[in-house]
C-alpha cells in the first residue's frame, strides 16, 4: 500500500469561525494507481494534498506513506517520496537559477554534499530527459527558468516532480492555469512519465472530462468527505452527463463544478 | 636655448621657494569643540605671518563619525603631498599616524585625550597636544561644593575612547577621596535623556567630563540636574550657558592655540622628535549663579575665591584675580 | 592615478564584507543588519588577540569564526524562534555592541607597530609597500571568490540559492530551508568578520564604532555593482560585487580629492560620495539615452 489515510480530521479556525476541511477521511491507494478527484469549492481537495504532502497537520488521524506513520513528519522529510505539482507555473522552480540547475536539484533528494551540481555527464542526462518532451527545451539548458513560458516551467515542473522516482504524485488542478494548448502538452506529459515509471498519483481536476477520461480510479469530495469512489470500469461506463447527474443526487449543486470548465479557486489556498 | 633652460630653472626655482606650504587638518566630526580647536591652529599660523592662500594653503578633512574615511583622508592628503598633517581627536590621528608613519612628513595630533594609550607616542615625525582634563581635581572640586559628598553620577558614552578613559579616571580618583562613582551609560545623544534620569536619588552630583556625546546632548542632563536639584560640574566651560553649575576645563580654542605653536615650531625647523607632548594646563573655573539661585545651591566662599569668572543674569563676568 | 590605487585596495578588502551582504541579501534574500554588528566584531576580535601575541593570520581566521557563529545565531533566531528577519539580524547587532566592548576591554585599542596579516604576506613576498598590498589584497580576496563561486555550484550551495529563490520549491526537494538559511547566514557574517579584521589591521585601530554603516556600504556595493555588470551567473555577481565595492571606495576617495574643487566643503562628504556613486549609476543609462536606444 502506497498510501493510507485513516480517520483524517482537518479544521481551520477563522476569526471565530470553524471551517472542517476534512471530516473523517479514509482512503487507500494501491501501486501504481492513477486516481483523479473532482469536487465543488470547499470540498477539500487541496488540504487533502496538504495532509499528505506534510505542509499541513491533521487534527486527527494518521498518514501512511509506504507502510512508514508520518503523519507527525515534517514536509522536507516526506519530500524524499513525494512529488508534488501546484496550480501556480511560477511555484515548482526557482526562477533565477537555470533550466539545468533546477533539474539537477530535482535529481536527488537526500543528503547534498559538496560534489558539482552539474557534471558533463549529468548535462548529458537532463538533454536526454528533456529531448521526449518535445518543447525543444534540451537546447535551453543554460537559460534562466524565468524566461521560460508558463506552459514550459509547468512542464519542466512536472518532470522534476517525478525525477527521483516518487512513490507518489501529488498534482492540484496543474493544467488549470495554462491555456488549452498547454494544458493538453502538459496533460500528455504527465500521462507519459507516470506511465513510465509507474507512479502512483492523486490528480486533482476541476474538469470533469479530465477525471473521466484520465486515471484508473475517480474520487469525489463533497464538503470534507469522499462522498463517490468509482473503479476504472465503474467510470468507463460513464458520460459527463451521468457524472454531473450523480452529483446533483448526492447533493452537491455548485455551479462552478457543473460547468465543466472554470475549475479557479477564489477560496485560496487555505481549503479547496 | 641655454638661456631659455636657465630662464626656466629660474622661474622653477622661485616658484619652489614661493610654494605655498600645503598644511593637512582632519577631524573625525563637525563638533564646536573639535572646530574651535581648527581655528586656533589657523590663528595661531596667521598671526605669525602665514597668510591663507599666500604661505599656506589648508586641506581639510572631516570624517563625519565614519573611522574608516579618516584612514581614506590621510591617504589622499599623503597622494596631495601635504608638508604638515594635523589631526583633530583620538581616531583621526590613529589613521594619520598608521598612514604617514613611515614617512617624515610631521603629524601634530590634538585633542586626544590619552596619547600614549591610543598608539601615537615613539614615532620620530609624530607629536601634539593633549586634552586631558584633571579628574582628581574635579572631584575634589565637588567635595568643596557639597559637604559630607558620598555620591557623584557619570553620564558617559562607553564607546568613545576618551570618555572612557576619563570615567575610569574618575573612578580610581574617587576612590582616593572617599567618592563613590556611579556611571550611566549613554551610547548615543538618543539614550542621554534617559541615562541622566537614572542617576537621580541615587547620587548628590553629576559629573560629565569632556565626552563629545554627552555634551551635545547636555540640556537633557541639566533637565536631570534641575529636577534632582544637583550641583551639575562640566569639564568644558562653553557648557555653562546651556545650563552646568560648575565649568572646568579649558577653552578648546586655546587648545588649538598650542596646538598651533607646536605647529609653527616645526615650520620653524624644530623636528617634531624634539617636541615632547603637551599637555594641557590651567583650567578654569566658571559659576553659574542664575544656575544656583534655581536649585537653591549657595557658593561656598572658598570657591568664589578661585572663580576665574561668573555668569549672572544671563552674562559672563570675568573676576579680577 | 594615485587614486587608483587606494581604491581598489580598499574596494578588494571592503570586497570581502561586501561579498557577505551579497550573501545574505541577494542569495539568501534576507536582510541581514547584524553586519554592522559582525563587521566589528571581526576587528575586536583580531585587535585582541594580535595585542595578546597572536599570529595575524591566525587572530583573523578566528575574527572569521566569530563572525559565523554570530551569523548562525542571527539565522536562528529567524528560524527556530521565528523572529522577522529584519529584527533578528537588529537583535544580534545590538548585542553585539556590547559584546564587542567587552572583548576589547575598551572601546578604541590600537594596533600600531603590531604586526598586520597583509603587510607580513606583502614582506613576505619581498614585495614594495606602494603596490605590494594590492596584489596581497587581490590574491587574497580573489582567491575566496573563487571558492565561494566553487561552492555555489555545489549540490550544497546551489539548494542555499535555491532556498533564497523559492523556498518553497525546496522543501519539496528535501532541502531544510533553516538549514540553509543558518549556514548561508554563518557564511555571510564570517567574511563581513574577516573584513572587520582586515580593515582593523589595515587602518591600525579597532574602534567600537566602526561598525556604523556597514550594511549601507554593503548594499551600495551590491548594488552598484551589478546595475553596471548585470551579471549572469554566480562568477560575474561575485566580480560584480568587488567591482561595485572598488567603485564606491572610489567614489569616496574622489569626494575627498576633487570636492574642493566643485566648491564643496569638507561636511558635505556624504553627499557628494552618494552623487558619485549616482553619477555612475546613470551613466549607462545616459550613454543609452544618447545614443537613441532603450535603456
Amino acid at each position: 500500500m502506497i498510501l493510507e489515510l485513516s480517520g483524517i480530521w482537518k479544521v481551520f479556525r477563522l476569526g471565530t469561525e470553524a471551517v472542517e476541511a476534512l471530516c473523517g477521511v479514509d482512503l487507500a491507494l494501491e501501486e501504481g494507481e492513477f486516481v483523479t478527484v473532482i469536487g465543488s469549492n470547499g470540498a477539500g481537495k487541496s488540504t487533502l494534498l496538504n495532509v499528505i504532502a506534510g505542509t499541513c497537520r491533521p487534527n486527527r488521524g494518521r498518514v501512511r506513506i509506504g507502510g512508514k506513520d508520518v503523519t507527525k513528519w515534517p514536509a522536507h522529510r516526506r519530500a524524499r517520496w513525494i512529488g508534488r505539482v501546484f496550480q501556480d507555473p511560477l511555484r515548482g522552480t526557482a526562477a533565477h537559477m537555470t533550466l539545468a540547475e533546477n533539474l539537477a536539484l530535482a535529481l536527488k533528494k537526500g543528503r547534498r554534499g559538496f560534489s558539482l551540481l552539474l557534471t558533463p555527464a549529468r548535462k548529458r542526462y537532463l538533454r536526454k530527459l528533456l529531448e521526449p518532451l518535445g518543447m525543444e527545451l534540451e537546447r535551453r539548458l543554460g537559460e534562466r527558468v524565468g524566461h521560460l513560458s508558463g506552459g514550459e516551467r509547468q512542464a519542466v515542473t512536472v518532470l522534476m516532480a517525478t525525477l527521483a522516482r516518487p512513490k507518489l504524485l501529488l498534482l492540484d488542478e496543474h493544467t488549470a492555469a495554462l491555456d488549452p494548448a498547454n494544458a493538453e502538452k502538459v496533460l500528455e506529459i504527465t500521462e507519459r512519465l507516470v506511465g513510465e515509471a509507474r507512479i502512483t498519483t492523486l490528480m486533482v481536476t476541476h474538469r470533469m472530462d479530465q477525471a473521466l477520461s484520465l486515471g484508473n480510479r475517480l474520487i469525489m469530495m463533497h464538503k470534507g468527505k469522499i462522498r463517490l469512489d468509482l473503479s476504472a470500469e465503474e467510470k468507463e461506463r460513464l458520460s459527463v452527463a451521468d457524472l454531473v447527474d450523480l452529483f446533483r443526487r448526492l447533493g452537491v449543486t455548485d455551479d462552478a463544478l457543473l460547468l465543466a470548465g472554470n475549475g479557479t479557486n477564489n477560496a485560496g489556498d487555505a481549503y479547496s | 636655448m641655454r638661456v631659455l633652460t636657465a630662464f626656466l630653472a629660474v622661474l622653477l626655482g622661485i616658484s619652489a621657494l614661493a610654494a605655498p606650504i600645503k598644511i593637512g587638518i582632519t577631524q573625525i566630526v563637525d563638533h564646536p569643540a573639535l572646530n574651535a580647536v581648527r581655528q586656533g591652529v589657523i590663528d595661531v599660523l596667521t598671526e605669525a605671518g602665514y597668510v591663507e592662500g599666500e604661505d599656506v594653503v589648508y586641506i581639510f578633512g572631516n570624517a563625519q563619525g565614519d573611522f574608516t574615511v579618516a584612514i581614506s583622508i590621510a591617504q589622499n592628503f599623503l597622494a596631495q603631498k601635504v608638508d604638515l598633517v594635523v589631526s583633530i581627536a583620538t581616531p583621526t590621528s590613529q589613521a594619520a599616524v598608521q598612514v604617514f608613519k613611515d614617512t617624515d612628513v610631521p603629524v601634530v595630533f590634538s585633542a586626544v585625550t590619552d596619547p600614549v594609550g591610543a598608539g601615537l607616542t615613539g614615532y620620530p615625525n609624530v607629536t601634539g597636544t593633549s586634552d586631558m582634563i584633571d579628574v582628581r581635581g574635579d572631584l575634589e572640586l565637588l567635595l568643596e561644593l557639597v559637604p559630607g559628598l558620598k555620591k557623584v553620577g557619570i553620564v558617559y558614552n562607553p564607546g568613545e575612547a576618551n570618555s572612557a578613559i576619563l570615567t575610569d579616571m574618575a573612578i580610581k580618583a574617587g576612590k582616593d577621596l572617599g567618592i563613590e562613582i556611579v556611571p550611566a551609560a549613554a551610547e548615543s545623544t538618543a539614550a542621554v535623556p534617559l541615562a541622566a534620569q537614572s542617576l537621580l536619588g541615587r547620587v548628590q552630583a553629576l559629573y560629565v567630563t569632556t565626552d563629545n556625546t554627552v555634551v551635545s546632548a547636555l540640556e537633557a542632563v541639566v533637565d536631570a540636574a534641575v529636577k534632582g536639584k544637583l550641583p551639575l560640574l562640566v569639564a568644558d566651560p562653553t557648557s555653562l550657558e546651556r545650563g552646568a553649575l560648575v565649568c572646568t576645563g579649558f577653552d578648546y580654542y586655546d587648545h588649538g592655540r598650542m596646538t598651533g605653536e607646536v605647529v609653527l615650531a616645526i615650520l620653524k625647523g624644530t623636528p617634531p622628535s624634539e617636541i615632547p607632548v603637551k599637555y594641557q594646563k590651567g583650567t578654569q573655573l566658571w559659576l553659574n549663579l542664575d544656575m544656583a539661585e534655581r536649585i537653591g545651591f549657595i557658593f561656598p566662599g572658598s570657591i568664589k575665591d578661585k572663580a576665574t569668572g561668573l555668569l549672572f543674569a544671563g552674562k559672563r563676568f570675568t573676576l579680577e584675580k | 592615478m594615485t587614486l587608483f590605487l587606494p581604491a581598489v585596495e580598499q574596494g578588494l578588502i571592503y570586497g570581502l564584507m561586501a561579498l557577505g551582504v551579497y550573501i545574505s541579501f541577494r542569495v539568501l534574500a534576507f536582510p541581514d543588519l547584524s553586519v554592522d554588528g559582525t563587521f566589528p566584531l571581526g576587528a575586536a576580535v583580531a585587535a585582541t588577540l594580535i595585542i595578546a601575541g597572536w599570529d595575524p593570520f591566525l587572530a583573523s581566521l578566528v575574527a572569521a569564526g566569530a563572525g559565523m557563529v554570530a551569523g548562525a545565531f542571527t539565522g536562528i533566531l529567524s528560524t527556530k524562534f521565528r523572529i522577522q528577519g529584519l529584527l533578528a539580524g537588529v537583535l544580534t547587532m545590538i548585542m553585539l555592541y556590547s559584546i564587542n566592548l567587552r572583548i576589547m576591554g575598551r572601546p578604541n585599542l590600537p594596533l600600531l607597530g603590531r604586526p598586520s596579516a597583509l603587510s607580513t604576506a606583502v614582506e613576505a613576498l619581498g614585495l614594495p609597500y606602494t603596490w605590494g598590498l594590492v596584489v596581497v589584497a587581490a590574491i587574497l580576496v580573489l582567491g575566496i571568490k573563487l571558492i565561494l563561486d566553487l561552492f555555489f555550484h555545489t549540490e550544497i550551495g546551489s539548494a542555499m540559492r535555491a532556498t533564497g529563490d523559492n523556498p518553497h520549491m525546496v522543501q519539496a526537494f528535501g532541502v531544510n530551508p533553516e538549514t540553509m538559511v543558518i549556514l548561508g547566514l554563518a557564511l555571510a557574517n564570517g567574511l563581513v568578520a574577516l573584513s572587520g579584521a582586515l580593515v582593523a589591521q589595515y587602518s591600525g585601530f579597532a574602534d567600537v564604532g566602526m561598525g556604523v554603516g556597514t550594511i549601507v556600504a554593503g548594499l551600495a556595493s551590491v548594488i552598484v555593482g551589478e546595475m553596471l555588470l548585470r551579471p549572469r551567473g554566480v562568477f560575474w555577481a561575485t566580480v560584480a560585487v568587488l567591482l561595485g565595492s572598488s567603485l564606491y571606495r572610489g567614489a569616496i576617495l574622489v569626494a575627498l580629492r576633487y570636492g574642493s574643487v566643485l566648491g564643496f566643503t569638507a561636511s558635505d562628504l556624504k553627499l557628494l560620495t552618494a552623487l558619485v556613486v549616482l553619477g555612475a549609476l546613470m551613466a549607462p543609462a545616459i550613454r543609452a539615452r544618447l545614443r537613441g536606444e532603450e535603456a
